[in-house]
């Protein structure tokens, strides 16, 4: 049951970013005017660096396990990522290149996640599914493994929005209610920050919005309606600000989109992808979570199709890898004695 | 030199550092019609396009080009602003801006406004903020440190974090040169301000360091680009830059805003804040006096380009209000 889970963790996460791809920075509207409902993959795409910095994290913990240190990551990053870089850094966050530019200084972790301003992007949410894989069942355990890797990109709501994830994909691996998932995301992080905050907004608004008039728990092409969506965005969405790769957001999104979908694969990684904002990393974390919780099998075979190896385009060191064999070593590390 | 100089002198010395940078002649370009900016940016896109090298600047057609001139923009705006509502509660004070949409603030205060709107009260206001970290309650926190009073409650309405210290650094600092301290002793009270595991704290010293190595302002202005900045992020208003630069440069000018604020103008990135800041500083330090006769007159009156309400207000009038 681990295995099923773990493999449908990491093949939602790349199916929603594949999905959500071309729906990034897009109002919910013009993704309306575009797609009608976006829900299917844009052929022979594939997605982006949610899925190679996911496999990126994965390779990191099949090789220091819990024993992991952020000085470890960040020896990781100058050997394995910045070599690499040729010319333009292709597809990642501002944290990971403000990160990198840090390292570049000689600054170590923490404050290489100081460094820079974005310290609060998704960039670590994005990659966070496989600590809740590794430390599947201990939520607990999970929030600190991903904050020993955050520590070298991100600080605050970043390093918190990447607990939040972890933990929750460590329950949904269990196969908890979509409830019981995200109560304990929100519990691994402290009360008074914004993406607590955030989170619980989103969970009122989309709660609010379901007894109004009910969200389709397992249809995929109905649409929420547009005042469900409005209530979310007044509640999560920053208005005046053009990036859209806040944690507090992207995660609140995310965890909206998984319970509109009611912890249906396609339905949750539809219902985030159409929320639009950093659609691929919101996807991609709904579709962790919902296939933690279903397992490889709820993934539709028609997305699972689009997902093959990553190319590297964002991170040369992970090319080749797929999805699958890095959820399989990621269980079979889970399970070596310490 | 009395306290009442050395106030008017960082009021006046923000203002001419505000107006010494490239970005005030944009925020000023906010009094023109929008037609008027929609071609400049359009302009921006026929170069792009037609590969010319020769950048649009700022200009009126039809209009009044007062607003063109050399003069004070936003940060002076907000210094004045503080300086009028000082003792008022801040979130009140903040509560009458929320909701308004003739104002034009940075995103730090955008996002503190809606967060006051949407009942977020500080200092969620501040934290839950995407630009928790820039530099403008370090710009009013120069009106805190002319009365010799704690800045905090106002920072955490629009910041947090490193925007917070920020504005705590720039407040003891003015007090001190308020109160006659030399630059040394200002600095070191920046320093107490700023704890060295946080970005600003590692950033004001690192600046501090090349700064003094390179042995003058303008000297020091490659030493700072290569030391503070990665131009990774799209907005130039970092309190951790813009602070560092400005204390760095303030003290390897021993005071001087002629040496200092041009050599904060050459970071076409800081341009925004830093010169301010570093006027502000400087000025403090010399008082009114001694700043440039040309530039005190050309800096003193507000436009109104960032808070409406202030447009035709001289700003040495509010500074002596708290004289």
């Amino acid at each position: 049951m681990k295995l099923t889970r773990a493999r449908g963790c990491l093949l939602g996460l790349a199916a929603g970013d594949a999905l959500g791809r071309p729906a990034e920075n897009l109002a919910p509207e013009e993704i309306a005017r575009r797609w009608g409902r976006l829900t299917e993959i844009e052929p022979g795409m594939g997605g982006t660096d949610d899925t190679e910095y996911t496999v990126f994290a994965s390779s990191l913990l099949c090789r220091y396990g819990s024993a992991m240190t952020s000085a470890d990551v960040a020896r990781e990053y100058r050997e394995q990522i910045i070599p690499n870089i040729e010319g333009p850094m292709r597809g990642a966050g501002f944290s990971e290149l403000g990160a990198i530019q840090a390292l570049r200084r000689g600054i170590e972790p923490p404050l290489s996640g100081l460094w820079h301003q974005h310290g609060w992007s998704d960039g670590l949410a994005m990659r966070a599914a496989p600590y809740g894989i590794f430390a599947a069942g201990d939520p607990g355990e999970a929030a600190r493994l991903v904050a020993v890797d955050g520590a070298v990109s991100n600080s605050g709501e970043g390093i918190y929005g990447g607990q939040a994830v972890a933990a929750a994909v460590a329950v949904a691996m269990t196969g908890a209610s979509p409830d019981e998932v995200v109560e304990a995301g929100i519990a691994a992080i402290p009360e008074d920050s914004w993406t607590s905050r955030n989170l619980r907004a989103a969970v009122a608004a989309v709660t609010a919005g379901s007894a109004a008039e009910p969200y389709a728990a397992d249809s995929a092409g109905k649409p929420h309606t547009a005042d469900a969506v409005a209530k979310l965005y007044e509640a999560v969405v920053v208005r005046h600000y053009p990036w859209t790769d806040l944690a507090p957001e992207a995660v609140a999104l995310a965890f909206a989109g998984y319970l509109m979908g009611a912890g249906e694969v396609e339905a949750s990684v539809v219902a985030a992808a159409n929320l639009g904002r950093d659609a691929d990393t919101t996807a991609a974390i709904a579709g962790a979570l919902a296939g933690a919780g279903r397992g490889e099998s709820a993934v539709p075979a028609r997305w699972a199709r689009e997902i093959g190896p990553v190319t590297g385009r964002c991170l040369p060191v992970v090319a080749g890898r797929h999805v699958l064999d890095v959820a399989t070593e990621l269980v079979a590390a889970s399970e070596r004695p310490a | 030199m009395s306290s009442g100089d050395r106030i008017r002198g960082a009021f006046i010395g923000l203002a001419i550092g505000d107006a010494a940078g490239w970005p005030s002649a944009r925020h000023r370009s906010a009094l023109l019609a929008p037609w008027s900016r929609r071609l400049a940016r359009e302009l921006d896109g026929f170069a792009e396009e037609h590969r010319v090298t020769t950048p649009p600047v700022p200009f009126t057609l039809n209009q009044p080009v007062e607003p063109l001139a050399i003069g004070p923009s936003d940060d002076a705006e907000w210094l004045a602003w503080t300086a009028l509502t000082i003792h008022e509660d801040r979130a009140e004070a903040f509560g009458r801006l929320a909701g308004r949409s003739d104002l034009r603030v940075r995103i730090s205060v955008r996002s503190a406004l809606d967060n006051l709107a949407a009942g977020k009260p500080p200092p969620a206001s501040g934290h839950d903020n995407p630009h928790f970290f820039d530099d403008a309650a370090a710009v009013r926190a120069v009106a805190f440190g002319a009365i010799g009073a704690d800045p905090r409650a106002d920072a955490s309405v629009t910041n947090a974090g490193d925007g917070v210290h920020a504005a705590m650094a720039v407040a003891a600092a003015v007090a001190e040169l308020v109160a006659g301290g030399p630059m040394a002793s200002a600095v070191e009270a920046a320093l107490a301000e700023l704890p060295e595991d946080t970005a600003i704290g590692h950033a004001t010293r690192t600046a501090l360091a090349v700064a003094r190595k390179a042995g003058d302002p303008f000297a020091a202005v490659p030493a700072l680009d290569a030391a503070l900045l990665d131009h990774v992020y799209s907005y130039g208003v970092a309190a951790s830059q813009t602070v560092a630069v400005a204390f760095a440069l303030a003290e390897v000018s021993g005071g001087s805003l002629s040496a200092a604020v041009p050599a904060a103008a050459c970071l076409p990135s800081l341009a925004d804040s830093a010169p301010a800041l570093t006027g502000a500083l400087t000025g403090a330090f010399t008082g009114y006096e001694a700043l440039p006769e040309g530039w005190r007159a050309a800096a003193r009156t507000l436009t109104g380009c960032g808070l409406p309400d202030l447009a035709g207000m001289d700003l040495i009038d509010i500074a002596g209000g708290l004289a």
